[in-house]
């Protein structure tokens, strides 16, 4: 589906210029606070009126003003997932998720017992909002969004307020889900690391205005401040061993990390995260370094985000991103192609269970 | 106590309870109009609704007997139609107890809606519901504890009422003749005894009455995830 925009917005002071052509897929709106994102959103899901332009989803006009279109929010078919997930407090989860199912009476693109399964929320359907966790709620408003059937997904920044425990697994179904229902989703963040992670394509916000949209390894981010620049590793792997010091033996493809663990059993399947700037490069295999963790892999790209170098290194069929200053960059003089050296010291490693 | 006493109770309790059955349906339409829209003419829906609130009761009797009586329009209307006059029956003691509590409960009223979150509203449109099932699903059951307040402090300031119902409905035992206008009939004619057992009747319902108005607000809102 091709969505199609061109629509001016005042909001109070504020004054949005918006154009631009999107496929399907997840398009990650990125940019400071107060850069307009939202207000794209809210214009999408009519929370807002342009004051001219039209908006256009497939076939299917939202917004016209030379038309004269303007779909009620009712009747647009767009969900949103807010940021503190508005899950209605008087109802049980189950009646929660189904309350835009019942309504609009379609058939769901996916099987239902199949979201539920892979959000991880079959467990939680007799609970009340005020019983879950902030990632079990999220969650909930999700399933609820999706289940509602929509052409289109808005999410406004939903994982602002969870910790990297509760926020890599949610983004990895994201993907998944994005994947089965074939709808856009547009996601709104102001943290590359969400953008780099969950991304097909990027719009570039500034001052109530597209600076650019593409794919996240061309999309130029320079000169913007305000955005969060903590880029994380999402890992799958799986629990081997773990020390009496409880440091875990995690096997991922054919390599194996060493990461403490708290609670997490032998043979559970995990995720490891660690922060791309808390990874060193070496050029050369150090046999001597204190560091657990030492992981050969192949530099397929880099690029410069202000006074840092971002490098994706493949290993095996995983993907690293490493974050060294512009200065290593230089001193090291490595181009695309190079095996690297990662060191990770497995304390900088966190590992996620879900 | 005695059979014209516990006649009077429950002539009170009738128009107390009446009136509340009437203007549940009304205080609602009222309140939704003057919380959830935006037309131009909402401060005067919300002035009016309170105007019983600020007036002497005898005025708003006498604006009732005005209305309901046989020199009116609406009064000869009735009339005609069941050939009843409703001035000076039970059916106006109904109608005075129902327009003094009015304000009272519309006001309780707009507090329950204002608190049921916008936000949530919001989203449930986004979910696809109109106006109707929005108000039904989401809120309504958010404002219902307020609204049972609303409902408790009408009833208790029906149960009160004097002033509009002597006037449109005169004091006639057996007939018209509440609890607060017997009391001072008793009072008037020197039957302390009735009075007192009388008096006690209106403490004792007072204070049911408000005891579960004021449990109600203090647990009236659902907890926030």
């Amino acid at each position: 589906m091709e969505i199609k925009f061109n629509f001016i917005v005042k909001n109070g002071i504020f004054i949005g210029e918006y154009k631009g052509k999107l496929s399907n897929g997840i398009t990650t709106i990125i940019g400071p606070s107060g850069c307009g994102k939202t207000t794209f959103l809210r214009c999408f899901s009519g929370d807002l009126t342009p004051f001219n332009g039209d908006i256009k989803l497939g076939e299917k006009i939202l917004f016209s003003k030379t038309n004269r279109i303007d779909v009620p929010i009712n009747k647009r078919n767009v969900s949103t997932v807010y940021q503190n997930h508005l899950l209605f407090p008087h109802m049980k989860v189950k009646n929660n998720i189904e309350y835009g199912y019942k309504i609009k009476n379609r058939p769901l693109r996916i099987n239902t017992s199949e979201i539920l399964h892979i959000l991880k929320i079959e467990h939680l359907l007799n609970k009340f909002p005020h019983q879950l966790s902030g990632g079990e709620a999220q969650r909930v408003g999700l399933a609820r969004a999706i289940f509602s059937n929509p052409d289109i997904l808005l999410m406004d920044e939903p994982f602002t307020s969870l910790d990297y425990d509760t926020k890599g697994p949610i983004l990895l179904y994201l993907k998944q889900l994005q994947k089965k229902l074939n709808i856009p989703f547009f996601f709104v963040t102001h943290s590359l690391e969400e953008m780099y992670y969950m991304s097909d394509q990027v719009i570039l916000m500034n001052k109530g205005q597209i600076i650019s949209v593409g794919n996240p390894d061309t999309i130029i981010l320079n000169k913007i401040d305000g955005i969060s620049n903590k880029i994380s590793n999402y890992i799958h792997g799986e629990i081997l061993s773990i020390s009496d010091e409880k440091i875990a033996q995690i096997k991922i493809g054919n390599i194996e990390l060493f990461a403490p663990v708290k609670l997490a059993q032998v043979g559970s399947n995990i995720l490891v995260h660690f922060f791309a700037n808390d990874v060193i490069i070496s050029t050369s295999n150090m046999s001597n370094v204190s560091a657990r963790n030492l992981i050969k892999g192949e530099l397929i790209a880099y690029r410069y985000i202000d006074t840092s170098c971002l490098l994706t290194l493949l290993v095996q069929d995983i993907e690293i991103y490493v974050e060294i200053t512009k200065f290593s960059m230089e001193k090291l003089s490595i181009t695309i192609g190079n095996d690297l050296y990662m060191i990770i010291k497995s304390s900088s490693c966190n590992v996620v269970e879900y | 106590m005695s059979v014209s006493e516990l006649e009077i109770i429950i002539i009170s309790l009738r128009s107390s309870l009446l009136a509340i059955f009437l203007i549940l349906p009304i205080g609602i339409i009222v309140s939704w109009i003057i919380t959830k829209t935006n037309f131009k003419l909402n401060f005067l829906l919300e002035l009016i609704s309170s105007l019983p609130l600020a007036l002497p009761p005898v005025v708003t009797g006498y604006f009732l007997l005005w209305i309901l009586g046989s020199n009116s329009f609406i009064g000869k209307y009735i009339e005609s139609l069941f050939n009843y006059n409703l001035s000076f029956t039970w059916i106006a003691t109904v109608f005075a107890a129902a327009i003094v509590s009015f304000p009272l409960v519309v006001r309780s009223f707009i507090v329950a809606f204002q608190s049921a979150d916008p936000e949530l509203e919001k989203c449930a449109r986004g979910l696809g519901a109109n106006n109707l099932k929005i108000f039904i699903s989401i809120t309504l059951p958010l404002s219902l504890k307020g609204i049972m307040a609303g409902l408790l402090l009408g009833f208790g300031r029906a149960f009160s009422e004097f002033g509009a119902t002597i006037v449109v409905a005169g004091n006639i035992p057996g007939e018209t003749s509440t609890i607060p206008l017997a009391i001072y009939t008793n009072i008037i004619v020197g039957d302390p005894g009735s009075a007192t057992r009388l008096i006690i009747i209106s403490i004792v319902i007072a204070i049911i009455t408000l005891g579960i108005h004021n449990n109600l607000s203090r647990f009236g809102s659902y907890r926030k995830a």
